[in-house]
């Protein structure tokens, strides 16, 4: 029975050591079976296996281009998120609001440069990650699911790009997404059908400003999310990371 | 008595990988053997992970100190900037678009993202997986070095070389 | 009766209900598709706005004192140059046909009258393309008077026969 009974002394003395214990969920056993716990054990972490195999962790393989993709999207998010905060998407309004993040908003400037560079850097990123996957022939049998993911994983990231681009609504933006949305309405029969839904209207204008941003921050991240739940997801189960034949 | 066959739910499958999903009290065979090659995911996988990403993070804040992003005059539907660009990784198929709306705006894009998408599905080569530039694959390392080394001098024409009136300025001249 | 693997019944009694099996299984098919589709239709519908809030196409330019014999005036933000000549007046667009910048005009040049600061398109004095990627001549716009004396460009109507106003 001695089990049962507590003290609210004994409580308050084991306070932290529950609450963590609680979190942690932590597992008893080898120290084995505690490193594989603290993997499994942990939402964050369960996306590994509780074991890899050696090659998976050379940096000579991988370059980690793939995490490091993963990572600048994540950079991409938060930021993206804060900007949030100040920007107005309107053809009046937008252009000020960057101006206020560069000269008056606390960290503004650096925020709004941390967004733009990780989204080159992204770019850049993932583009290389499609190479090393070709050069290693990772994307052979059972892999080529996950290639196609992967194309369109570099899909959604240039057209986070080409989105965002039209946001600061300056010389810049505005002559790129005219140009940009000509170039859509050459596609035979349905072209300039394309370019009036994707800009709302004949001309680049607050249709079109609204259109964007909507792409840009809620559609097509969460697309670009799912998309690499698939691409994770996939990499277990087509045996985790490619490697040579065992000899 | 009615005996039950037993029946294997999953069957045996020789290509199949197998990765822990819970802890059991009581022994196996595999006691005190490691599967070959592997080692734990924590802490070897994950603290490198961590590594990664203090790189990447203190490199794109290290950037943003250093550099501002660019911010042009406001929208101006009067005056076209001379030249237009399209941010540099667009800017290969704006030189193409250069040449030819139709061909470079649209028939080069649509054959490139058709071509990657169904590449794994056109290379049945099964050999050279997990090793870089594998020599089973010369050929097909060489076509995408050509696609990737175009695509490159195609940015670089447009993005250092073109100026107004997206005329051809040799760095030389 | 056997059980498979999701414990249920492994075997039903042979074609006892095939056919109301197959009728159910079209139906909820034809359904599923019929909704999936008309959602898909409706969103595209809903995404083409019905409004512009767009400047009107036809709009009036001035009177025909402001654009004496021999000039060549760009009527600013409307992407059009009005060309008075001894024999007519016209209006030609000055968005680039081969992906919408405006195009400047030249001075002093015999032949180029036209130059795009995007892919360097050139054009004559008449519209047409002399060189770079633009696929067509720059359209020349219809052209009225209205009841008051004013000229009026209507941009969604080009002059395809390039017949100048004559006033
Ligand atoms: C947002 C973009 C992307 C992210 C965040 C991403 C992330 C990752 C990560 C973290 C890995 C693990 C290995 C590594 O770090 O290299 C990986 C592997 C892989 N990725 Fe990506 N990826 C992206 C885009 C792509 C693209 C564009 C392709 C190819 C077209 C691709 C194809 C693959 C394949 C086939 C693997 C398995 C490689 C192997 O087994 O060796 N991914 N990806
Ligand atoms: S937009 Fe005029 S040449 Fe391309």
């Amino acid at each position: 029975m001695s089990a049962t009974v507590y003290s609210i002394r004994d409580s308050i003395k084991n306070l932290p050591k529950n609450i963590r214990s609680s979190v942690l969920r932590p597992v008893e056993g080898t120290p084995e079976q505690a490193r594989a716990a603290a993997v499994f054990g942990n939402v964050f972490l369960h996306i590994h296996p509780a074991r890899v195999h050696e090659n998976s962790l050379r940096f000579g393989y991988t370059l980690g281009l793939g995490l490091i993709s993963f990572y600048l999207f994540l950079i991409l998010a938060i930021s993206g998120t804060l900007l949030m905060f100040y920007y107005t998407p309107s053809t009046q309004l937008a252009y000020h609001n960057m101006k206020d993040l560069e000269y008056v908003v606390s960290f503004g400037v650096i925020l709004r440069n941390i967004h733009r560079w990780s989204a080159h850097a992204m770019v850049a990123a993932v583009f290389l990650h499609m190479c090393r996957v070709f050069y290693t022939g990772s994307y052979k049998a059972p892999r080529e699911f996950n290639w196609v993911v992967g194309i369109c994983l570099l899909l959604m990231t240039l057209f986070l790009s080409f989105t965002g681009y039209l946001l600061p609504w300056d010389q810049l933006a505005f002559w790129a997404i005219t140009v940009g949305s000509n170039i859509a309405a050459y596609a035979p029969w349905i072209g300039e059908k394309i370019r009036f839904v994707m800009l709302g209207g004949n001309e680049v204008g607050q249709m079109a400003l609204i259109r964007f941003y909507v792409l840009h921050v809620a559609l097509l991240p969460v697309a670009a999310l799912v998309l690499m739940g698939v691409h994770f997801w996939r990499i277990r189960k087509d045996g985790g990371l490619s490697r040579p034949a065992d000899r | 008595m009615h005996v039950v066959k037993k029946q294997e739910i999953f069957p045996r499958d020789p290509n199949k990988t197998y990765s822990l999903m819970a802890i059991v009290d009581g022994d196996s065979l595999q006691v005190d053997k490691d599967p070959g090659d592997t080692v734990s995911s924590w802490p070897h996988l994950v603290l490198r992970e961590l590594l990664v990403f203090l790189v990447v993070g203190i490199a794109v804040v290290a950037v943003s100190l250093l550099f501002n992003a660019p911010l042009e005059e406001p929208a101006n539907a009067l005056h076209s900037t001379n030249p237009a660009k399209a941010p540099w990784y667009f800017v290969g198929i704006q030189e193409l678009v250069s040449y030819s709306a139709f061909l470079g705006g649209i028939v080069a894009p649509a054959a490139i993202v058709l071509s990657l998408l169904f590449l794994p599905y056109l290379d049945r080569n099964p050999a050279g997986v997990g090793v870089w530039f594998a020599k089973e694959r010369r050929v097909a390392t060489s076509i995408f070095t050509v696609f990737v080394v175009a695509m490159g001098i195609l940015i670089v024409i447009g993005q250092f070389l073109r100026g107004p009136n997206w005329t051809l300025n040799l760095p030389w001249h | 009766m056997e059980l498979n693997n999701f414990g249920g019944a492994a075997t039903m009694p042979d074609g006892l209900d095939e056919g109301r099996r197959s009728f159910v299984k079209k139906v909820t098919a034809t359904t599923l598709a019929l909704g999936v589709g008309g959602i898909a239709l409706q969103t595209g519908r809903f995404l083409k706005p019905n409004v512009l809030y767009e400047p009107a196409r036809a709009f009036k330019v001035g009177d025909l004192s402001i654009f004496p014999i021999g000039s060549r005036i760009v009527i600013e933000g409307r992407g059009v140059e009005i060309v008075r000549e001894r024999d007519g007046i016209h209006a030609v667009s000055l968005t680039c046909t081969h992906l919408g910048c405006l195009v400047k005009q030249v001075e002093n040049d015999p032949d180029v009258a036209y130059a795009c600061p995007c892919h360097g398109s050139t054009f004559a004095h008449k519209g047409e393309v002399l060189g770079g990627p633009a696929p067509k001549d720059l359209p020349w716009y219809e052209m009225y008077m209205d009841h008051t004396g004013a000229l009026v460009v209507d941009t969604s109507k080009v002059n395809r026969e390039r017949t100048k106003l004559v006033v």
